[in-house]
């Protein structure tokens, strides 16, 4: 690969699309919903990726274990590329890094879309060239309350507006949205389209989205009144559904109009140009938070999966999957946090997901339309060392800094239900926090975070190309 | 299917890193939950499935899994011991009555008549051992894909660890990293992608680049030398050399009794080698007038043929001795 930290002499810059011809490209995006751990997989995928050298004389060790090319000693480099597409905003890489490595404290959320690019290079045997291939990886994050406007796409105002009143209405949300309804029921009569009024509507409904998001609620659409970006303030948030008698007045024709344009203008760029360019993409599932915080939140994890899962387009790679635009061929289920259960539980938090997605993908879509889909627990950053007690009676279990603890304890978390979906007066499951901790980080600026699975998930991600 | 009765929070016992390799859910059920203040131990390592074994018992892994013997087996021994007896008996006889009993001549034909015997059965011994050998190889090879395909843990260990064992006389760095990343609870075809990625790639390369090796140096050897019979001979040599070189790395050797399918393919290369001699000797006979091209031509065909075959019978041998075939992977996703 040209150099291109040093810009080229201007008769060699003919050479870069021959250059960008014979390396392969992919870009891999890292889905989620919000809190699942996307910003902490990249940090972690990175720095294993530019600290792999340092396990290249222990092969299967590492936070890269089973990635195929690393253990077979056939990757030579990674490096970031800083210089490419300046204009976009890139990930956070060196800061998020800082931030865990030496705050031992996890890092804030994404707030808009962003980009690393990672050139890496392999050890090919094959008879012609020098003997390397190369792979430009393209990471793209987001916020994971994006994830959930996706299936706004297909709905138009009063659909949307019914079914998202449906939930307000639940009696777990009941008693964040009433300021909302109290304002509601104030301007009926006025019939206005009245700004001042739309304003505090609006507000009313994005601290209702607030409250339900940091009870651990997923369906709390529109996504971007949570995580504006660069659309805070903007007249096109001040969006909230409206009961059906109040659409066609004036407020309603102009909430309507602004949900057109929301759709259009914020929903679908996203969607064409970020979203469905992916090649590869890992679907982030926190499911053991879920578990702890009760059935209902659970349970809209379950209908946020099914309701994304739809605006997934998946291809087997083939020419009329190129013809159609669709890219993603690999789709990777990880459930993470696979450090805050026993080791013995890992395969059965697997299964779960597995009987989960069984449920959520009734049709079989994912499937039969997927060229490759997986399952597997991991551990982006492990918090926690596996140990199992010496007396009897002998058992698994953990050993890390629990949040709001000083120092590092042994605990045993309790069993997962294998159960889909589980009995909830059974489970006997207790979620505590681990933090990132120096104890068991050894020199993560040189040997990468610990983790569980992360080489293997790359593998599946990336290791063919 | 209830099994998650395990109760949450802070255990006050002593642990220690090692974890336990039973990852029988149900099999914690009743266990106390909570922070634990006892001593701890780690991972479940080559060397904690070996002490496992140990304490089950068992003294230690066998170097293969043995094929049942059948009854015809002693039979057939006993059959040779028989005829070694009566042959070195009758042979005996037949010397003493040559020589008419002068000890000086008949002492030293019989010294050599048992040396010679004594080699003769140490041949068909190794014979025998290398048949027994492919037996037992394509028993691993049968256990190994059945274990993946039932993840079937405990078969899979069994025959894997002995074969990790055996490989690492000429891959000790590779087999080392292998024990020391190895997670033995994973599933069987993780444990053996790993094999595969750290140990077995190592090996194939290495073959490969003997394979390379030896078809050059066959080839150029058959280009060189004059006589057909020679050539036959050399290319004989170099395909037997080949064969046993790579056995040799995947932990085991093949014999040309073992093997009857690769030696019929050396026997083939061997022919070849000679026939091609001959036949550039009947093109430049036949070309009195213009003998420059075939005669170049006649040594580079040759060459070519010959190093060819013997890179295919590399190849061959190299897939016959890999543990599990390059597309095992196809048999994973059966299950």
């Amino acid at each position: 690969m040209l150099n291109q930290i040093y810009p080229l002499p201007m008769p060699l810059q003919i050479l870069r699309p021959i250059d960008n011809l014979i390396t392969n490209h992919l870009t891999l995006g890292i889905s989620g919903f919000a809190r699942a751990g996307k910003t902490i997989f990249i940090t972690s995928l990175t720095q294993a990726l530019l600290t792999a050298d340092a396990w290249s004389k222990q092969r299967g060790q590492g936070p890269l274990a089973h990635f195929g090319p690393f253990e077979r000693g056939e990757l030579i480099s990674a490096r970031i590329r800083d210089d490419l597409h300046p204009q976009r905003p890139q990930f956070p890489f060196r800061a998020m890094r800082d931030a865990i490595a030496t705050g031992s404290r996890w890092p804030e959320a994404t707030t808009g879309v962003s980009h690393l690019i990672i050139d890496l290079e392999f050890r090919r045997d094959c008879w012609i060239g020098n003997g390397r291939k190369k792979l430009q990886l393209e990471i793209i994050d987001y916020p994971g309350e994006w994830l959930i406007d996706l299936p706004m796409l297909s709905m138009n105002y009063s659909e949307w507006s019914k079914e998202c009143l449906n939930i307000a209405k639940l009696p777990e949300r009941k008693l964040w949205v009433k300021p909302f309804w109290e304002s509601l029921n104030n301007v009926e009569n006025s019939h206005t389209d009245n700004e001042e009024k739309i304003i505090e509507l609006s507000r009313f409904w994005r601290e209702y989205l607030q409250h339900a998001a940091a009870a651990g609620y997923i369906l709390n659409q529109p996504g971007r009144l949570l995580r504006p970006d660069h659309l805070r303030d903007s007249p096109i948030l001040r969006l909230f559904p409206l009961p059906e008698e109040m659409q066609s007045t004036p407020l309603g024709q102009t909430i309507n109009s602004r949900y057109q344009h929301y759709c259009q203008k914020v929903i679908r760029p996203f969607y064409e140009q970020t979203f469905s360019r992916m090649n590869r993409q890992v679907v982030l599932v926190d499911i053991l938070r879920y578990l702890q915080l009760g059935e209902k939140p659970f349970n809209e994890l379950q209908t946020g999966i099914t309701q994304i899962l739809a605006s997934f387009r998946y291809g087997k790679g083939g020419a009329l999957d190129w013809l159609k635009g669709i890219k993603t061929t690999h789709v990777l289920f990880a459930l993470t946090k696979a450090d805050h259960v026993v080791r013995g539980d890992r395969l059965n938090l697997e299964q779960l997901l597995r009987r989960m997605l069984a449920f959520v993908d009734e049709k079989n879509t994912l499937r039969a339309t997927t060229l490759k889909h997986d399952v597997m627990a991991l551990a982006s950053i492990a918090t926690t060392e596996d140990r199992k007690t010496i007396s009897p009676p002998v058992r698994e279990i953990l050993y890390g800094l629990p949040a709001g603890y000083n120092e590092l304890v042994q605990y045993d978390p309790g069993g997962i239900p294998l159960d889909m979906p589980p009995d909830w007066n059974e489970i006997q499951f207790q979620y505590l926090d681990f933090q990132p901790t120096k104890q068991l980080m050894q020199e993560p600026l040189y040997r990468g975070f610990p983790a569980i699975n992360l080489g293997r998930a790359l593998n599946f991600l990336i290791a063919e190309d | 299917m209830n099994s998650f009765t395990r109760r949450p929070g802070i255990v006050n016992e002593h642990a220690s890193s090692e974890s336990n390799p039973n990852t029988n859910h149900q099999s914690r059920e009743k266990l106390p939950p909570g922070k634990i203040e006892l001593s701890a131990i780690p991972i479940a390592s080559i060397d904690e499935v070996e002490k496992k074994r140990y304490e089950n018992g068992n003294d230690k892994f066998e170097s293969f899994p043995l094929p049942k013997t059948y009854s015809w087996t002693s039979t057939f021994i006993l059959w040779i011991v028989f005829l070694l007896v009566i042959t070195t008996g009758m042979g005996t006889k037949i010397i003493y009555d040559t020589t008419a009993g002068n000890y000086w001549l008949s002492l030293p034909i019989l010294i050599l008549s048992i040396v010679l015997m004594i080699y003769t059965i140490n041949v068909f011994a190794q014979e025998w051992k290398a048949i027994n050998q492919v037996k037992k190889i394509t028993l691993l090879r049968k256990n190994l894909i059945e274990s993946i395909r039932n993840n079937n843990h405990s078969m899979f260990i069994d025959n894997l660890i002995p074969l990790v064992d055996r490989l690492g006389y000429y891959s000790e760095e590779q087999v080392n990293s292998f024990k020391k990343a190895v997670n033995y609870d994973d599933p069987p075809y993780m444990v053996f992608q790993q094999f595969e990625n750290i140990v077995l790639n190592h090996i194939d390369n290495l073959a490969l680049e003997l394979i390379k090796k030896e078809s050059i140096i066959g080839g150029v050897g058959v280009a060189i030398i004059p006589h057909p019979a020679l050539d036959g001979l050399f290319a004989l040599w170099r395909g037997m050399r080949l064969m046993r070189k790579i056995s040799h790395l995947y932990g085991h050797t093949i014999t040309p009794l073992s093997s009857p399918m690769l030696m019929r393919s050396v026997i083939l290369n061997a022919t070849i080698a000679a026939g091609m001699e001959e036949l550039a000797r009947i093109v430049v006979e036949g070309n009195q007038g213009n003998n420059l091209f075939p005669s170049v031509l006649g040594p580079i065909s040759e060459a070519g043929i010959t190093g060819m075959r013997l890179h295919r019978l590399g190849i061959m041998t190299r897939s016959y001795c890999r543990p599990l075939p390059f597309n095992w992977k196809i048999t994973e996703k059966r299950f």
